[in-house]
């Protein structure tokens, strides 16, 4: 009998890294892959750089043309799934093209999350940013716009700023906590972030969100704010921060955070169907919890662990750490682990260094978090010491000097560590 | 595939591979320009650590499962079916995000570029530079002889 093919929904990195990951195992079976979007897989953080014009808009794509071909994956552009029976294997797409696979991976990524906005509905030019299809309908309006406002100073909200502020538009950020990236910045790094973005003319309203949308003859032409303040806009874009993309599956593979629920080898609650990516949680290895982690290497990491599943290779896996590397054009910063207002109680150590600021955090012997903004050479070097604790006591003061490096690491470890890399262990 | 093997028991930290790796990636090819005329000077892929008398010369490892394309964010960094990691400077957006995955420390920041640079291996040549500069045999080339596909 004739294998029925392997079902992907989602078309972005962590399809693309669990089509790679199984093609080098050397499982050969044809893979049916489904796409809302109708492109090849694209870097989805790459949308702000095309908004800039930083970026040839063929150089957006992740794989080579052929990679689809190649890989025997059969790509359907524009194809949704709207339905997917989990007990019989089945589905449909918003087409009509019904579908059966008993191996699956829902890849199916995040959604915006839209904060109710009275007058909203009424109002052109309110965009959210997350997708090709956002950037170029933005960049299409752009001509006519003059004040743009944003709901979000998360990273979304940040690099849609950038982009704006390269094309000379009056920005306004209105954001709900008291400062910039909350999340993986801590006070004093959002206000180096804050500080470089206002010597762009960028203004700032934390605490704060938007009441009312003002709409004139169905164009927006402003907004009210809590505060009672208004602001003049003619594009608004909303960057609130994103939730799983979960409407068209059933209640039984969803966690109570509304993320698809996963195991340790990416299983679901269903046999034969997997999950990876910004669909699903993931184990936080520093918070010692499961949680909704929507960022790329997660993605990409998931969709690599499910073809190994699928494809019966054994692995070791202990767990995701929280890491970006963000830039606002010439200031750049670099996170990993808990940075601050964790709730957990944490020894900091803070240097500050000509051009540079520094931030580690540790509990007992633990480095728990560090962050890195100005200099962010090597710091690879420091920040895979959250994934090896036991290395920890014995670098804990050598991490903190500027010249550390892969050198500081004990012997024993570097030889292990080299030989591994390069596939001799 | 080739690779390069960092036998750091008999590294002296002398510097030459890094010498060789600088003129090997410079526009001139000219061990003079490339230091004195170059503007930016080129850049080097290998990197010489010293701490007293140990010393170690490292580069990109081309992981056989490597940290730093996880994090790609615009799939300038990918591998090769033979099992290089090859950077495709025209995608790189200067995320850096690579930089901040590699154990090794091994991916460089191009700060005039906005970009990054590491090593290739110097597949153009037969003999990387770093590995034919160096006078200890602290840097040699082996073929790995294990297959590359396994993770
Ligand atoms: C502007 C921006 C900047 C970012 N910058 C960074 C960064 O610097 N670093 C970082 O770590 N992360 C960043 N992120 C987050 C990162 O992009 C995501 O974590 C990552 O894209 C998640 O990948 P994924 O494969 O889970 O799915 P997604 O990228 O969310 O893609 C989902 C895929 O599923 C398809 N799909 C959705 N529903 C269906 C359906 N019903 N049927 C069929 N197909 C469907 C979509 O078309 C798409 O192909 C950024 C995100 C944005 C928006």
């Amino acid at each position: 009998m004739k294998q029925a093919p392997i079902g992907v929904i989602g078309n972005s990195i962590a399809a693309i890294s669990f089509i790679e990951t199984l093609r080098q195992a050397g499982h050969r079976d044809k893979i049916l892959l489904f796409s809302k979007e109708e492109y090849p897989a694209y870097g989805r953080p790459l949308i702000s750089y095309l908004l800039a014009g930083k970026i040839d808009p063929d150089n957006i794509f992740l794989r080579s043309p052929d990679f689809y071909h190649k890989n025997n994956v059969e790509f359907l552009p524009g194809e949704e799934v709207t339905h997917l029976d989990i007990s019989n294997h089945r589905g449909k797409t918003r087409s009509g093209k019904k579908f059966a696979c008993d191996r699956l991976l829902i890849a199916a990524g995040s959604k915006p999350f839209i904060p109710p906005l009275k007058g909203i509905e009424e109002a052109s030019k309110v965009f959210t940013f997350t997708t090709l299809d956002d950037a170029q309908r933005i960049q299409a309006t752009l001509k006519n716009v003059k004040n743009v406002v944003i709901v979000g100073a998360g990273l979304i909200g940040l690099k849609a700023a950038e982009s704006l502020s390269y094309k000379n538009k009056n920005i306004s950020v209105v954001e709900l906590s008291e400062r910039i990236l909350p999340s993986v910045l801590d006070k004093q790094g959002s206000g180096l972030f804050q500080q470089r973005m206002e010597k762009d003319g960028i203004h700032f309203y934390f605490k704060n969100t938007i009441q009312r949308v003002k709409v004139k003859n169905r164009n927006l032409c402003g907004v009210e704010l809590e505060n009672g303040n208004s602001l003049p806009c003619d594009l608004l874009i909303i960057a609130a921060g994103v939730k799983p993309n979960t409407d068209f599956l059933e209640e039984s593979l969803l966690s109570e955070n509304r993320a698809i629920s996963v195991n340790r080898y990416m299983q679901t609650a269903r046999d034969g169907i997997y999950a990876a990516g910004d669909i699903c949680e993931a184990y936080d290895l520093i918070y010692n919890t499961v949680r909704h982690m929507p960022i790329w290497p997660n993605a990409y990491w998931q969709g690599h662990f499910a073809a190994l599943s699928m494809a019966g290779i054994p692995y070791n896996f202990k767990g995701h750490v929280s890491m970006n590397s963000i830039g606002y054009k010439d200031l750049h910063m670099m996170s990993a682990g808990i940075v601050e207002d964790s709730g957990i109680p944490v020894e900091s150590i803070v240097i500050n260094r000509d051009k540079s600021y520094q931030r580690f955090n540790f509990q007992d012997e633990k480095l728990v978090g560090a962050l890195f903004i100005g200099d962010v050479q090597e710091k690879g070097v420091i920040t895979h010491l959250l994934k090896h604790q036991e290395l920890v006591p014995r670098l804990k003061d050598k991490i903190q000097k500027e010249n550390f490096s892969f050198l500081d690491y004990p012997r024993e470890y570097r030889i292990h560590h080299l030989q591994k890399a390069q596939g001799k262990k | 595939m080739k690779r390069i093997v960092n036998r750091t028991e008999y590294c002296v930290g002398c510097g030459l591979c890094r010498i060789n790796c600088i003129v090997e990636h410079s526009r001139s090819k000219h061990i003079i320009k490339a230091f004195r005329d170059e503007n930016p000077r080129p850049e080097e892929a290998i990197k010489v650590l010293n701490r007293g008398a140990q010393a170690m010369a490292i580069q990109c490892q081309h992981c056989t499962t490597p940290y730093c394309i996880s994090t790609c964010i615009s799939g300038a960094l990918q591998k090769e079916a033979d099992g290089f990691v090859v950077h495709h400077p025209e995608k790189c957006v200067g995320c850096y995000s690579c930089v901040l995955a590699c154990p090794f420390g091994s991916i460089r920041i191009r700060e005039h570029e906005k970009k990054i640079f590491k090593c290739d291996l110097c597949r153009h040549r037969k003999k990387p530079a770093c590995v034919e500069g160096c006078p200890n045999r602290a840097l040699i080339q082996e073929e790995n002889e294990k297959k590359e596909k396994e993770t």
